[in-house]
């Protein structure tokens, strides 16, 4: 499995076009929503806020953060991913916020509520054209390979 | 400003249907719902026809139109609805919208679905949800609000396997019903594993069906001898605000508290309840947000044999989407028809002594971790 230099981005591959996005020098960062008016942030991004409906500007927020939830899927992959594979929603470090996410293959067993993890970009399935592409998962925190 | 009165129901079994298409499915119900009411399909004002995957499955579109016109209903305005898990519920509100406000004085809605073929795969939401993308299937999703609500509360893996016996249970009573012979928590838990917690028998296994219903007017009602009222039709969609609660579906809640306030009814007062089990943990949460029991008691509910047949507020006594098999735009309507047969005592085996107030109750897709649909439904008698 490689695990992908984010500062450097030393693949061909492109990446998978979702809200976890890489900003090069930045690192990987996810991007969601601040609406200016009442404050509220928002995961995924949205145009208006859905509390007071207001315009919300895009803001970036740090990926680490605690699991939330959790859960190997054993049925059919989608997209090429590895039968099985682990998904959860992540708790943001930094404002709460829940984001869901993959779990890197070499990890999933590792997974329970509460466990700190870490972002990184590996090659890993297909994008929505069916060709390979890189795809943000979350890793252990203490997992030095990723950070 | 009319009353709204459940006047008919009709239904396919709940099984695969090879040798019918979505429309011979559709006709069945149809007539089988006029029939009940005492109506001919010439009495019907406006029709709503509710199916979510024909579209993507057949290409098909306008398919009420011809759902309608199998029956011999032409002229009148017939709308297709599709919302997924409650397109039929959907429908459902917005025929008794047309009623109430008197553009109809009766409504036929018909909810139809055709799933059980080789293109279906699994379902999701489609390739622009970048979720999907990461790996967000429907049963993940769920096996998250179990894992949640196991870490929260200690509900047990043998608890949510309860749900699905029970109405397994339920199911041997329903002859529409499609898997009907009874299960134990061994043989639940111990089924292929879908998304852990999640086995496959605590899964919504698909299905090929169609239920109708009739509604209308107070006038109507009393020259039909229609008993059963609709108190309240409640839909919103979810609030999408980041944090969601995994263990308390706020929409559910939300949505829960609308409708009793809208009816005058609480928890208290039901006899009985149809809910949305995709899967058994679905039940469960459902227990809570509908004030049947407790946050966090709803593991103990079903232990304690409160919501079986015979209990103190029996749940999916129809067998549940479970047994029942869940044909997607069926559902809906089939829940309200339950309900319906219940009140007007035309359960046989599984009727619920003294019914007079009953719920249906269905919610469906996802977004930002909450539900994009909910429908509630109270009626009485």
């Amino acid at each position: 499995m490689t695990v992908i230099n984010e500062q450097t981005h030393d693949s061909d591959l492109p990446l998978l076009n979702t809200p976890i996005i890489s900003l090069g020098g930045e690192g990987i960062r996810i991007r969601g929503g601040h609406c200016e008016s009442c404050g509220q942030l928002h995961y995924p991004y949205c145009t208006h806020c859905m509390r007071c409906g207001q315009q919300v500007s895009p803001v970036y927020f740090d990926p680490a953060g605690k699991v939330y939830s959790f859960t190997t899927v054993q049925t059919k992959a989608p997209y090429g991913l590895p039968e099985p594979y682990t998904v959860g929603y992540i708790e943001l470090n930094e404002n709460g916020l829940r984001v869901f996410g993959l779990f890197a293959p070499e990890v999933s067993g590792d997974i329970e509520i509460g466990t700190e993890v870490v972002i990184s970009l590996q090659a890993l399935g297909l994008d929505g054209q069916q060709q390979p592409c890189l795809r943000p998962v979350f890793t252990v925190a203490n997992d030095k390979e990723s950070t | 400003m009319s009353d709204i009165y459940v006047a008919g129901f009709g239904i396919t079994p709940f099984a695969r249907h090879s040798d019918k298409g979505l429309n011979d499915l559709a006709l069945a119900a149809g007539e089988a719902a006029l029939a009940d009411a005492g109506i001919s399909g010439k009495d019907v004002g406006i029709g709503y026809f509710a199916n979510a995957l024909a579209g993507r499955l057949f290409g098909d579109s306008t398919l009420g139109q011809a759902a309608f016109a199998a029956l011999g209903i032409n002229k009148i305005p017939v709308l297709n609805v599709e919302k997924t898990c409650t397109s039929g519920s959907s429908a459902f509100y917005l025929a008794c919208q047309s009623v109430r406000c008197g553009e109809a004085d009766v409504a036929l809605v018909i909810g139809a679905e055709k799933m059980c073929v080789p293109q279906m795969g699994l379902l999701n939401s489609g390739d622009t949800d970048t979720d999907a993308l990461l790996g967000l299937v429907p049963p993940a999703s769920f096996a998250m609000r179990a894992q949640r609500h196991m870490h929260e509360y200690g509900t047990t893996l043998a608890q949510m396997a309860q749900v699905a016996v029970k109405n397994r249970d339920h199911a041997g009573l329903n002859p529409i019903a499609q898997y009907r012979t009874p299960t134990t928590v061994d043989e639940v838990l111990s089924s292929p594993m879908i998304a852990d917690p999640l086995t496959r028998l605590q899964s919504i296994p698909i299905a090929d069906g169609a239920a109708a219903v009739v509604i209308c007017n107070t006038q109507v009602a009393k020259r039909l001898g229609a008993k059963v009222r609709v108190r309240a039709a409640v839909l919103c969609s979810g609030d999408y605000l980041n944090p969601q609660s995994f263990a308390r579906w706020q929409t559910d809640y939300r949505g829960a508290v609308a409708a009793y306030e809208k009816a005058g009814i609480g928890p208290d007062e039901l006899d009985l309840v149809e809910c949305h089990d995709a899967f058994t943990i679905s039940e469960l949460m459902h227990y809570e947000a509908l004030g049947l029991c407790d946050a966090g008691e709803s593991g103990a509910l079903v232990g304690s044999g409160a919501t079986a047949l015979g209990g103190r507020i029996p749940v999916n006594v129809s067998g549940g989407l479970l047994s029942k098999g869940h044909p997607i735009a069926a559902t809906g309507v089939a829940q309200i028809g339950e309900i319906k047969q219940q009140l007007c005592e035309q359960a046989d085996a599984r009727q619920v002594d003294n019914a007079r107030v009953g719920l249906a109750h269905c919610m469906g897709g996802d977004l930002a971790a909450d539900t994009k649909s909910y429908s509630l439904v109270i009626m009485t008698s």
